[in-house]
């Protein structure tokens, strides 16, 4: 049975070839995709055309960026131009929000494919429905480079022969502050403080440059002006959502005065305990941020047990300073006893003691007044 | 530009002249016979894709052994500040268009010739110079041509250029499809220097299916329209593109063949304006050559 398949495929294949050696430059050159690609089955139906999970997926976190090979040199070395060398992993990281898939496109999941499993080398080939190697490859480069870039040449990656490297990019200067003039009726300007968040939370351009076009950040007249401030129109015919979407992500409980200066406001706030769900008690409340989110660059969430900051404090806490100071039998058992949430927020427990007691109705000491803040 | 100008000056006056003889164009239509084959080669050029580095200018020149400076002087990309049209010293000329959408990124477009299926300087030729290939290439002869130049006011995308400076064996210039180099079983040279394959060299009708489908998947990237597949007849090169092709200075041309039209300016010419006996004779004597030389290619007058 399986012999006179294969003798009846071997005809068929055959039948196919002559076919396609019938007409040379027509569509049949076009059929150099194996059907296997597609069909996991030699003799696909139509009720039935068992096909294989298609290819074209994105490639997702094959490996990290800083994993990525670094250095690519493409081509070989021409009459006029030198090779590539292509910093791969720097362009990784720049097109970060598109990930590896942004090169990389149709690619299995893994491993990643050479370019030329799909791109034929030769531009004389049969196959014209998409670009050769080398214009693949022009392609990806090309369009973000001629956009950021408009008027580099060839020479800009394809450095001459004997020529010396290019000199390192300069680095896209950001800029301290942008005025943004939007359309609302009060308080029009709205000035928004670049370097300060950037500094303040270690922002890299990526983390809030998502999904723009390349020139955008590289824009040559930009870089060599390098202004610190800049002025921008907000684009027409955005919804009110649309126009607050960047900053309302952080910026969720501020009033609209906040931003647009002039507009009726009421006071600036960040809401520790909505943003982050550590609502700060009133000692934790009067402190300068970097009290505890020490050090320089981006805040970083800590852990919201007591001990995690103030260690070794139930050793010498004195319970008078939190307005209770405890009588005999209690001073002297351990917090956990009374207090069994760590982070010392819910209401204290007298059950695991005693049937009949319950905070606040029944106290383990006597209430004082409450110290105040130290120093 | 002169050229319109003067063409349209030639038209009208043709059109006069076989106005007053009760002649219409149609009576003097004779094209050549239909010698396509269905393989016919062609290039269908993508303006979306097209960076305007002019490597096409460059490798044009190269494969045609004219003085060409170093390609890196094309990156100077001064010379597109002015239209330009193919000429005796360039065969094919890269133009730019300010895109309205952005002014950083104009569009670029190679112009050469369309290589018509029913070309217009074919009819136009009275001694056959000039004569359409089996594979597409409309080719034209430094033996037979007399210099009327009447191709260049036929052809209805002002391509045939003329050696003026030259005063012995001037020549039609205009991109011969890289016919040699082909011969070679090589790619002409425009399409092989094409950093970014904008010219897809192969059988036009798989270029046109591959049109299709490019349109197809990219409706946002391109106009549902590829010029050059029905313009004056269909031409072996075509064009795809994100705007209205008049924007790029594409002339706005109805699907019939053009060459009625140029032929009723010979037709009229002759006709009505006795040219003096002797160069009557020489071109009989001319044509009369030609057909028998030409004779499987392209039906004469
Ligand atoms: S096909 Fe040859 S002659 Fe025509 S434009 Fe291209 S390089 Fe020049
Ligand atoms: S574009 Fe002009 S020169 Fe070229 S084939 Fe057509 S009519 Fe002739
Ligand atoms: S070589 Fe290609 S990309 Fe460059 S100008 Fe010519 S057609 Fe456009």
């Amino acid at each position: 049975m399986t012999r006179i398949a294969s003798v009846g495929l071997l005809l068929l294949t055959a039948g196919a070839s002559a076919v396609a050696q019938a007409r040379p430059a027509s569509r049949a050159a076009g059929a150099s995709l194996d059907c296997r690609a597609c069909h996991t089955s030699p003799t696909p139906t139509r009720n039935n055309p068992s096909l294989s999970a298609c290819p074209r997926l994105k490639v997702q976190g094959y490996h990290a960026v800083d994993e990525a090979p670094p250095v690519i040199t493409l081509g070989t070395p021409g009459k006029t131009y030198g090779p590539v060398k292509f910093s791969h992993r720097e362009h990784a990281h720049m097109s970060a929000a598109n990930g590896c898939s942004g090169c990389h496109h149709y690619d299995q999941a893994r491993p990643i494919q050479k370019c030329k499993n799909c791109h034929a080398v030769s531009r004389a080939r049969g196959e014209l429905g998409k670009p050769d190697l080398k214009a693949a490859m022009h392609r990806q480069c090309i369009e973000c480079h001629r956009e950021w870039n408009p008027t580099g040449g060839c020479s800009t990656c394809h450095i001459k022969e004997g020529a010396a490297p290019a000199p390192a990019r300069k680095k896209v200067a950001a800029p301290e502050r942008i005025v943004y003039e939007t359309k609302a009726t009060q308080g029009k300007s709205v000035t928004f403080f670049h370097k300060d968040h950037t500094d303040r939370f270690a922002l890299a351009c990526a983390d809030c440059h998502v999904q723009e076009s390349c020139g955008a950040c590289h824009d040559r007249k930009r870089v060599a002006a390098a202004q610190p401030v800049l002025t921008r129109q907000t684009r027409a015919g955005l919804t009110e959502d649309q126009a607050h979407e960047r900053c309302a992500n952080c910026h969720t409980t501020d009033a609209c005065g906040t931003c647009h200066k002039g507009m009726p406001s009421r006071a600036l706030a960040f809401d520790h305990g909505r943003r982050t769900g550590f609502t700060l008690n009133r000692f934790h409340a009067r402190l300068d941020c970097r009290s505890c989110h020490k050090g320089t660059g981006a805040y970083r969430s800590l852990a919201t047990d007591c001990e995690s900051c103030h260690k070794g404090w139930q050793k010498t806490f004195d319970h008078a300073r939190a307005g209770l100071q405890l009588d005999e039998q209690h001073k002297d058992f351990e917090c956990e006893s009374c207090h069994d949430d760590k982070t010392f927020r819910a209401k204290p427990v007298c059950a695991s003691c005693h049937d009949d007691k319950a905070w606040p109705a029944h106290k383990p000491g006597k209430a004082v007044p409450r110290a105040p803040r130290k120093g | 530009m002169k050229s319109p100008s003067r063409r349209s000056f030639l038209k009208a006056g043709t059109a006069i002249t076989a106005a007053a003889a009760g002649l219409t164009p149609r009576v003097a239509q004779a094209g050549p016979a239909n010698i396509l084959s269905p393989d016919r080669l062609g290039v269908l050029v993508d303006t979306t894709v097209c960076i305007g580095c002019r490597n096409c200018e460059w490798a044009c020149k190269i494969a045609h052994d004219m003085p060409t400076p170093p390609l890196e002087t094309y990156e100077d990309a001064a010379p597109m500040q002015e239209m330009r049209r193919p000429d005796e010293t360039a065969l094919t000329v890269v133009n730019k268009y300010d895109h309205p959408a952005r002014p950083d990124l104009p569009t670029t477009v190679k112009v050469q010739c369309m290589h018509c299926d029913h070309p217009a300087c074919v009819s136009a030729c009275i001694v056959g110079a000039i004569s359409k290939q089996a594979d597409g290439a409309v080719l034209w002869d430094t033996d037979m041509c007399i210099g009327c130049r009447y191709c260049m006011v036929a052809c209805p995308f002002q391509i045939p250029a003329f050696e003026y400076h030259k005063a012995i064996q001037p020549r039609i210039m205009k991109c011969d499809f890289c016919t040699d180099r082909r011969k070679e079983g090589k790619l002409p040279g425009c399409v092989e220097a094409c950093p970014v394959e904008a010219l897809t060299f192969g059988p036009r009708e798989e270029l046109v299916r591959v049109a299709r489908d490019k349109i197809r998947r990219n409706p946002d990237r391109y106009l549902d329209h590829i010029y050059g597949e029905r313009e004056v007849g269909g031409t072996s090169w075509m064009y795809l593109a994100d705007r209205k092709f008049e924007e790029l200075a594409f002339p706005k041309l109805a699907q019939d063949p053009a060459p009625g039209v140029s032929e009723s300016i010979q037709h009229g010419i002759f006709a009505y304006f006795v040219p003096p006996v002797s160069l009557y004779a020489l071109l009989g004597a001319v044509m009369w050559t030609t057909r028998h030389k030409h004779d499987d290619e392209v039906e004469l007058l």
